[in-house]
């Protein structure tokens, strides 16, 4: 089951990283197909399995699973550089990102055309960088209106700019299906652990998705190096810190948040949980 | 002679007068210059009339000889010239060809207007060859003499910011300045144009979007109040902002293109973006976080943790005033996939001739080392070395960077050192360690956290949290020389319930100092402004 759902979720995601360039393909996905492959890929996620089968539940879970596990942001207050997010899987679609992009559907085409002709957030997108691509130096710079910053003598310096910024794409949405605070096993069963992400939006200026979910867990606790959030204990996260990426105990920010020696509770990028840092 | 050849020889002279005037008219054989003109009478001469000079129409060109004959044919010599080196480099020396007069103007104006004279250019006031001691020759109250007073400015130009001043807490003490946008965090604070610009982000509705706001001196919000700075940029962070003499500069990280990516825009003194708006400096998959930003007087400079070869590594972008990028990213660290170490947490500050740079040096396994490296402005390869300022037996974390006078002072907090304090060390632009690292704060068995510097010539002037008191974090203050050595006790600057955290603070006007800061007096993330004025000063 495990083999099919990869292949079929592969398949999937090898249409979604096509997604930025042609927002038709998303539209040809099924919504009922999607759903099924969402179904499938639960099971296969959350079932226990020996040995064998847990590391291709490992990479059948960075692949396809609900969203990978890694580094999560943290935006610990007031450092001038700020925390910010890794994905390690970068662009990788995860369950939601395909469900939401199903769920959407047909409408994306019309959104990408509504986005550019409204001069917003799409067209900052400059399709000749490196993004998506692995990196690298930008080819040229991009501004918000998508134009390339090029030296112009004749420019006024002091002329407004008025910024389109991005449509309003709503607030993220939740999907909570277990306590992410549980450090126990009450949350996912023994040997699961309950974790808390986000769903990166595939599209620019798209809608953000915070999950909770289950899956086997880890033994990283405060402080522990990772690499991902299943590196991590039940009821911890991980973060990039800006000095290594750790496991930090979720916390809430209001309240007493239970987070010792010296550490304060700092929002990590799902509204109203913290990590302890 | 034709009159043909004789235009002719006038003509290279004059010409080759604009490279060898010394030559132009010497009979020296060792001196190679043009034909020596011809003449009849002295007033055929070219120069006559200039009284700097001495001319004479002699036969053969023979200054010893006499006037031109039928068979000795005239030419122009230059009997004597006026000498007016004064053999002062500082001065350009000039004769004045209608009076014979020298002057000596000098090499760098009085632009002030104020009695002393700028120094050349590249050159410190006061230092020698720089030909100038005035520090400030825009401002006519800033000269050596001039009485210190305490206005956060240099004014008898000895290097040292309001001598001797102390920074006490202003009345109100603080004012919460964010909005129903909990939780906030601060991202940067400047002062220029008359106000603050504070830049942060936070909440709304579930979204991170992050904010500028204009302050007044005190800390009221300047119309139109809290502005995102970039529309429904879900996930927005960072803000460094700095105060570029007639603009503010901003950077920031957002994930509007699909991945985490560096922008920069300039801020108009009344807050409004600038035409062309966001310039992004990355775009690479991955992660480009953690900006920081320096003016270095000419130039912006951005750098930020970038994590596109796999580990992260830090990674700087030039733009000029106006926010125009010059040339592409440079990688400033080295760490890669498979490379057994990250870089991460980048601060940059601008110092004499180069840029520091402080960052946190995480090899796989170990605790993470704050390191520092001088680089040239242009960001080629950096001939200083790179020294660490920790040894990496502590969880030593998140280094910030000032300059000062003639050193950076770089300043970082420890989670596991005892005491858990705020330290610092000072290093020149050569990589020589001036001041080796030490506490700045003594927390005892508590813990400080979060330091911001402000340099003030001989001192440096730190504020920091500390939970020292056992009802969370309050913010401290404390001001040490150069060398590091304390001037003056720990003050605390905050008193309500719940934390008040990760204080950023910048020079305003008349002396003061402006802090923003997050606080949770109301039980959520709110951001809030405090400010120092300066107390008291007096000329060394």
């Amino acid at each position: 089951v495990g083999d099919t759902v990869d292949q079929v979720v592969e398949a999937v995601r090898m249409r979604r990283l096509h997604v930025l360039d042609v927002s038709t393909e998303v539209a040809e996905i099924p919504l009922a197909t999607q759903h099924q492959i969402d179904t499938n890929r639960r099971a296969a996620c959350e079932l226990p399995r020996g040995d064998g089968r847990e590391r291709r539940i490992v990479a059948a879970t960075r692949a396809s699973c609900p969203r990978p596990r890694p580094p999560f942001p943290a935006r610990l207050g007031g450092l001038p550089w700020g925390m910010r997010t890794r994905r390690t899987d970068d662009r990788r679609p995860g369950r939601k990102d395909a469900r939401l992009a199903a769920a959407i559907g047909l409408s994306l085409v019309a959104l990408a055309a509504a986005l550019a002709s409204a001069g917003g957030c799409a067209p900052s997108i400059d399709s000749t960088t490196s993004a998506g691509t692995g990196g690298g130096p930008p080819s040229k710079f991009a501004t918000s209106t998508g134009a390339a910053a090029e030296p112009d003598a004749s420019a006024d310096a002091f002329e407004d700019y008025h910024d389109p910024g991005c449509p309003d794409a709503g607030p993220p949405l939740t999907d909570f299906q277990c306590d992410a605070y549980a450090s126990d096993s009450s949350a996912c069963g023994p040997g699961f652990g309950c974790y808390i992400a986000v769903d990166y939006p595939m599209t620019p200026c798209g809608q953000e998705t915070y999950v909770t979910f289950c899956a086997r867990a880890g033994h990283g606790r405060q402080g522990a190096s990772c690499v991902s959030a299943q590196d991590c204990a039940g009821g911890f996260v991980c973060v990039v810190t800006g000095s290594g990426n750790q496991c930090v105990r979720l916390c809430p920010l209001t309240g007493a948040d239970g987070c010792t020696d010296g550490l304060v509770c700092d929002p990590i990028d799902v509204q109203g949980f913290g990590g302890c840092l | 002679v034709t009159l043909a050849a004789r235009a002719l020889a006038l003509a290279s002279c004059a010409a080759f007068t604009a490279v060898a005037v010394a030559a132009c008219g010497s009979r020296s054989e060792l001196e190679i210059g043009p034909a020596l003109p011809p003449c009849s009478v002295v007033s055929d001469c070219p120069g006559f009339g200039d009284r700097c000079q001495t001319l004479a129409c002699k036969a053969n060109g023979d200054a010893n000889a006499g006037p031109p004959t039928l068979d000795a044919p005239g030419e122009c010599v230059v009997l004597s010239k006026v000498d007016c080196d004064d053999h002062d480099p500082c001065t350009n020396d000039v004769c004045d060809p209608s009076t014979g007069a020298c002057a000596h103007p000098h090499v760098t104006p009085d632009a002030d207007g104020d009695g002393s004279y700028a120094p050349l250019p590249g050159h410190v006031a006061g230092d020698p060859g720089s030909c100038g001691t005035d520090c400030d020759d825009a401002n006519a109250s800033v000269h050596p003499g001039a009485i210190e007073v305490c206005d956060g400015v240099d004014n008898d130009c000895n290097g040292v910011v309001d001598d001797g001043a102390l920074f006490v807490q202003s009345d109100p003490a603080v004012v919460r300045i964010s909005g129903d946008i909990a939780p906030a965090s601060p991202g940067g604070l400047a002062f220029g144009g008359g106000n603050y610009a504070a830049v942060y982000w936070g909440s709304t509705g579930g979204d991170f979007q992050i904010f500028s706001q204009l302050l007044t001196p005190s800390g009221a919000s300047v119309p139109p109040g809290e502005t995102p700075l970039v529309l429904n940029a879900n996930g927005a962070s960072g803000g460094p902002v700095v105060w570029a003499g007639d603009r503010f500069g901003v950077a920031w990280s957002d994930p509007r293109s699909g991945s985490y990516d560096i922008f920069f825009a300039g801020l108009q003194p009344n807050g409004a973006k600038i035409a062309p708006g966001d310039v992004q400096l990355s775009a690479a998959s991955g992660y480009s976080v953690n900006p920081s930003l320096a003016w270095t007087g000419t130039e912006f400079v951005v750098a930020w943790q970038d994590d596109r070869s796999g580990a992260f590594a830090v990674l700087a972008q030039r733009l000029d005033g106006a926010g125009t990028p010059i040339g592409g990213n440079v990688a400033l660290t080295g760490a890669s996939t498979g490379s057994g170490f990250a870089d991460e947490s980048p601060e940059i500050a601008s110092g004499l001739s180069t840029l520091g740079f402080a960052w946190s040096h995480e090899p796989t396994g170990a605790p993470p080392i704050v390191s520092f490296q001088a680089i040239p402005r242009d960001l080629t390869a950096a001939t200083a070395p790179v020294v660490a300022l920790t040894d990496g037996t502590t969880h030593a974390v998140y280094p910030t960077i000032t300059w000062s006078t003639d050193r950076y002072v770089v300043a970082w907090y420890d989670e596991t050192a005892q005491p858990a304090a705020i330290y610092a060390a000072a290093v020149d632009e050569q990589g020589h360690i001036l001041a080796p690292a030490r506490a700045i704060s003594s927390p005892g068995n508590a813990h400080s956290r979060f330091p911001s510097m402000l340099p003030l010539g001989d001192r440096v002037l730190f504020v920091y949290a500390d939970d020292r008191v056992g009802d969370g974090y309050e913010l401290y203050t404390r001001t040490v020389t150069t060398d590091l050595d304390p001037l003056t006790d720990e003050v605390r600057l905050t008193h309500a319930s719940g934390d008040s955290l990760s204080p950023v603070a910048a020079f305003g006007p008349n002396g003061d100092v402006g802090i923003l800061f997050l606080d949770q007096r109301n039980g959520e993330h709110d951001l809030y402004f405090t400010r120092l004025t300066c107390a008291a000063s007096g000329s060394p």
